[in-house]
């Protein structure tokens, strides 16, 4: 992937470890200073040999938690380096297989509901979660002869659900969970070396392992072909290299919650550096990992000396890496590698008629009951017609039209950027405007003591228009590069999971709120908002046929594409904007419940709709039906307890998804 | 850590009370000159959305019809207890609406906080705000306001003045059990890890209960809207003269970690006063849980200077 590396600015590329090396030793000394007072050796020393309070504070908190910093962000970038590597995606990340989420949602379950247990010990129960998901994937991945695109996929549906499981638990039971946000927040603070000294022993045997195996492993840049022919076993090296990954970031997240960003970050520097062979890339990931979670854990020791309120490193790396990476995009070559998916192109639908009558009589079968099925005051099941159905129409005709519009544009957005791209992982989430969008509304939030829907929702806009305006912005020279476009993306999105995991570990009342709307949730929507986002839904619906040529092209690749004579720069700029619209406005009127447009075009794809136009409109149906029966069952499951609709489209989808991947797995072999 | 005296002010808490007083005596001749009809109208579907005000209401004796998060005010707020009748709405940011309009209620009680996240409520039934904490930075002053607010909207004009009376009593009583109290200060906090918890202060009801007992709150840092700040342990461990309490529930792990942390072990307070643990008390309460806060706090002190060095656990 790296190699024919060319680069315009060799020397602000070889500045980036330069700078990263004197932040983490200023704020390293910053820290050190703060801890004992005065930054003369001989004051340290006395210090670190004293036996009071502040020397304990010292040698037993500020020294190991100055070690973990860099043992973890080490591990976690080596681990980073191995999934980009044997994906071949470089956003592959740790947290790309959904072990990190499996952790979470097992050690929430345990607390809710087998608190005991929690006796073992979190590490352990932490690390029993991470490693079931392992083995998930690797079970549901075996078929395909860990191929790629299938490990991408099932790890990434894996992590969704986990993260939909846990945030739905989460907005439930907040009061209870309050120590495990703390751990999902990834804070460093030690108190004796109890952590450190097990965790670093298992990185080392993780480091070592990948140390001797490097050269093998470096057959995965071949294609599978070729590596079979020099005798290596493509398969058996990708499940080599996943299980070492999964080892690293499973024990790291274990002991020390999840710290985002760092496993993507360390990788993406060396890439942009040109090194080349194997072992020194995962050497020089590491170093990279190392000092930035360093930088970022001392710059939260000197903050919270100023904010006076918990500041998580792993919220902090998220915060820091998003606009790190965002400075990286530029030096991103335009044509760097394309994520090497094996897409289908066949542009022939396949199925029958029948296959779109059962669409068309599942999404009418879904409105209906939507609409005529709830909970009495009591809480029992009814069929709601004229007295009944008019008590609760006004606060639940509006939810189940904006669910449907919502689901339409989300869907439509998510199939123009899959095959704009050509990535199976894009999703309207992945252009970082609901991301920008939820920034603004924390603003607001979080500037005024109680405000109104109506302002929420003005923070919002303008934070997803500032969010386009940038990633158009930094986007535009390279002719809106698909990989471009989902970096900043995603390093937007880093930045407002580090927000949300900041809000939830200090115990701010308001996170839990945010929680639940940016897990979108129709909540509250009135006929006026609604009939706002049915109207843009169907508007765009005109236009798709302009867009049905471009978009059998892309998924050809940008060359044939080009030679085909598409304005590569026009068409993607136009295409790019169109979803942005769509995707602002749901997200602006119900939160960004993006799962329906990371799903719908899949589902759509497995009924067999190949062409671009039937695509996007079969996705379209799906996405709205998915909304519909999403919304409804959020409502009434828990009633009165809601979860928010597009946590329960992940839900209800996770599964869906992992039979067809399944299916298509079978169909491999 | 000093300034703390100027917030015990026993003269800002008579002025409150002769205030309140005050306003008690009049109370019932006001309405009574104005109209019958006021008294006649008393709220019979009655739904409360936030917690603290719930928990004033409920001390009042003035059962809503229906309240949010029933099951999380049973364990965590606990006392005054919620009688089975009361239906639960769901969330507090995100009642049931649907569930709401069938109960067609005549009255909805909640903060503003929570308020402008439902305005289409008001379509459904009038909506009285009642705000405990907010930029005044008075929770206590704003709990009895909130109890009499709730006693005149839901036309029972009387109920507040009982609960202003118990809970000063309240307090009163913890003052002068504290008089014996081995620890002059104290550091308030909810447990989380072995590392991490909240400690409360300013604009915090805990805050404005201790300026007015003989004991001060060793934290003086910087806290959030509510009154506490989340912080770690090498935070908390300089301030060696004050008990260390932890409000329940406390994690299991912290009482094992007392065993094998370095840190921990070695805290100077945990060493002089053991880990003090007090029963549920809703941390961003109202009036009722200021007295209940006061009377454990007392227990929990005295209870501590006769098996000095146990811990307490």
């Amino acid at each position: 992937m790296t190699s024919q590396a060319m680069y315009k600015h060799p020397i602000q590329l070889n500045a980036v470890p330069a700078v990263l090396c004197v932040l983490s030793a200023v704020l390293t000394l910053l820290s050190l200073d703060i801890e004992v007072g005065s930054l003369n050796p001989t004051e340290i020393i006395d210090l670190a040999t004293g036996s009071d309070t502040r020397s304990l504070l010292l040698t037993q908190g500020w020294v190991p938690r100055f070690l973990i910093a860099l043992v973890a962000g080490a591990g976690l970038a080596i681990a980073g380096g191995l999934f980009q590597h044997t994906l071949k995606n470089p956003l592959a990340s740790p947290s790309t297989l959904g072990l990190a989420g499996g952790a979470k949602l097992v050690l929430t379950l345990v607390t809710l509901y087998v608190p005991g247990a929690l006796v073992i010990g979190q590490d352990t129960i932490a690390l029993l979660g991470a490693l079931c998901v392992g083995f998930l994937v690797f079970a549901l991945a075996r078929r395909s002869g860990f191929s790629p695109l299938i490990v991408i996929l099932t790890g990434m549906i894996i992590a969704l659900y986990c993260g939909a499981v846990t945030t739905a638990l989460a907005i439930i039971h907040h009061e209870w969970l309050k120590s495990l946000f703390i751990w999902g927040s990834g804070d460093l603070t030690q108190d004796g070396w109890y952590i450190l000294e097990p965790l670093t022993v298992k990185v080392m045997v993780g480091a070592a392992i990948t140390a001797t195996l490097a050269r093998p492993l470096e057959m995965l840049n071949l294609s599978d072909h070729q590596a079979t022919v020099l005798g290596a076993s493509p398969a058996r090296l990708r499940l080599l290299c996943l299980l070492i990954g999964c080892w690293l970031t499973a024990t790291i997240v274990a002991a020390v919650g999840i710290i985002g960003f760092v496993g993507l970050a360390g990788p993406a520097i060396t890439r942009m550096l040109g090194i080349r062979r194997l072992r020194t890339k995962l050497m020089m990931s590491a170093a990279f990992g190392a000092l930035l979670l360093c930088a970022a854990d001392q710059g939260v020791q000197v903050l919270s000396g100023y904010i006076g309120t918990l500041v998580p490193a792993g919220a902090l790396t998220g915060i820091l890496g998003g606009p790190l990476l965002i400075i990286l995009i530029r030096q991103l070559r335009s044509d760097a590698q394309p994520p090497q998916n094996t897409i289908a192109v066949s542009t022939a639908d396949r199925g029958h008629l029948r296959n779109h009558l059962l669409v068309l009589t599942g999404v009418f079968v879904v409105v209906t009951g939507a609409i005529l099925i709830g909970r009495d005051v009591h809480g029992d099941w009814e069929l709601q017609w004229n007295g009944a159905l008019e008590t609760v129409w006004p606060w639940r005709g509006p939810r189940i039209l904006g669910a449907m519009a919502a689901g339409t544009m989300l869907a439509i957005a998510g199939t123009v950027l899959q095959r704009m791209t050509a990535n199976p992982m894009a999703s309207p989430e992945s252009l970082g405007v609901s991301a920008g969008a939820a920034i603004g509304m924390i603003a607001i939030v979080f500037s005024m003591d109680a405000p109104t829907a109506w302002l929420q929702i003005a923070g919002a806009t303008i934070g997803a228009f500032i969010t386009l305006g940038a990633i158009f912005a930094l986007t535009r020279k390279s002719g809106y590069a698909p990989e471009r476009i989902l970096i900043a993306g995603i390093a937007i999105s880093a930045l407002f999971d580090g927000f949300i995991a900041f809000l939830m570990a200090g115990g701010d009342p308001r996170a839990t709120r945010l929680l639940a709307w940016s897990s979108g949730s129709t909540y509250g929507l009135g006929f006026d908002r609604a009939t706002i986002l049915a109207s843009i839904a169907v508007a765009s619906l005109p236009v798709l046929p302009a867009f049905a040529r471009w978009l059998n092209l892309f998924p050809l690749g940008p060359v044939t594409t080009k030679s085909l004579g598409v304005d590569l720069s026009l068409s993607r700029g136009v295409m790019l904007l169109f979803a942005s619209i769509l995707t602002a406005a749901a997200t602006l009127l119900v939160g960004p419940l993006s799962f329906a447009g990371l799903i719908a075009p899949h589902l759509a794809k497995l009924a067999g709709l190949r062409h671009a136009l039937s695509h996007m409109i079969g996705a379209a149906l799906i996405g709205a039906a998915l909304m519909i029966a999403a919304d409804w069952l959020g409502r009434m499951l828990f009633f009165p307890w809601e979860i928010p609709a597009g946590l329960m489209a992940a839900i209800i989808a996770g599964p869906i998804m992992v039979w067809l991947l399944l299916r298509i797995g079978r169909g491999a072999t | 850590m000093h300034e703390n005296h100027r917030a015990y002010s026993r003269r800002l808490f008579l002025k409150g009370i002769t205030g309140a007083y005050t306003f008690a005596t009049l109370a019932p001749i006001l309405p009574a000159t104005f109209a019958h009809p006021a008294m006649a109208n008393i709220v019979k579907r009655l739904v409360i959305a936030d917690g603290a005000i719930a928990e004033t209401a409920l001390a009042m004796g003035i059962v809503p019809l229906a309240m949010a998060d029933v099951p999380g005010y049973r364990a965590w707020v606990q006392k005054p207890e919620v009688p089975e009748s009361v239906i639960n709405l769901g969330a507090r940011f995100q009642p049931s609406l649907e569930r709401l309009a069938q109960l067609e209620p005549d009255l909805i009680l909640t903060s503003s906080f929570y308020a402008n996240q439902y305005a289409s409520l008001s379509d459904l039934a009038p909506i009285e705000k009642i705000d405990i904490y907010d930029r005044k930075k008075t929770p206590f002053l704003n709990a009895m306001a909130a109890a009499r607010k709730i006693a005149d909207v839901t036309g029972h004009p009387h109920a507040a003045d009982t609960l202003i009376s118990n809970t000063q009593s309240k307090i009163d009583q913890a003052a002068s059990r504290l008089t014996t109290s081995r620890a002059g200060s104290v550091l308030v906090t909810s447990m989380l890890s072995p590392r991490h918890m909240r400690v409360y202060g300013q604009n915090s009801l805990m805050q404005d209960v201790i300026d007015r007992l003989p004991i001060k709150n060793a934290w003086t840092g910087p806290t959030n809207h509510w009154g506490f700040a989340t912080v770690t342990i090498d935070q908390i461990a300089q301030y060696s003269d004050a008990a260390l309490i932890a409000i329940e529930p406390v994690p299991d792990t912290v009482d094992r970690a007392i065993q094998y942390s370095p840190i921990l072990s070695e805290l100077p307070s945990i060493k002089r006063f053991g880990l003090i643990t007090m029963p549920p008390v809703a941390t961003f309460g109202g009036l009722y849980a200021a007295g209940r806060f006061a009377d454990l706090l007392a227990s929990s002190l005295t209870a501590q200077s006769a098996d000095h060095g146990e811990f307490a656990s």
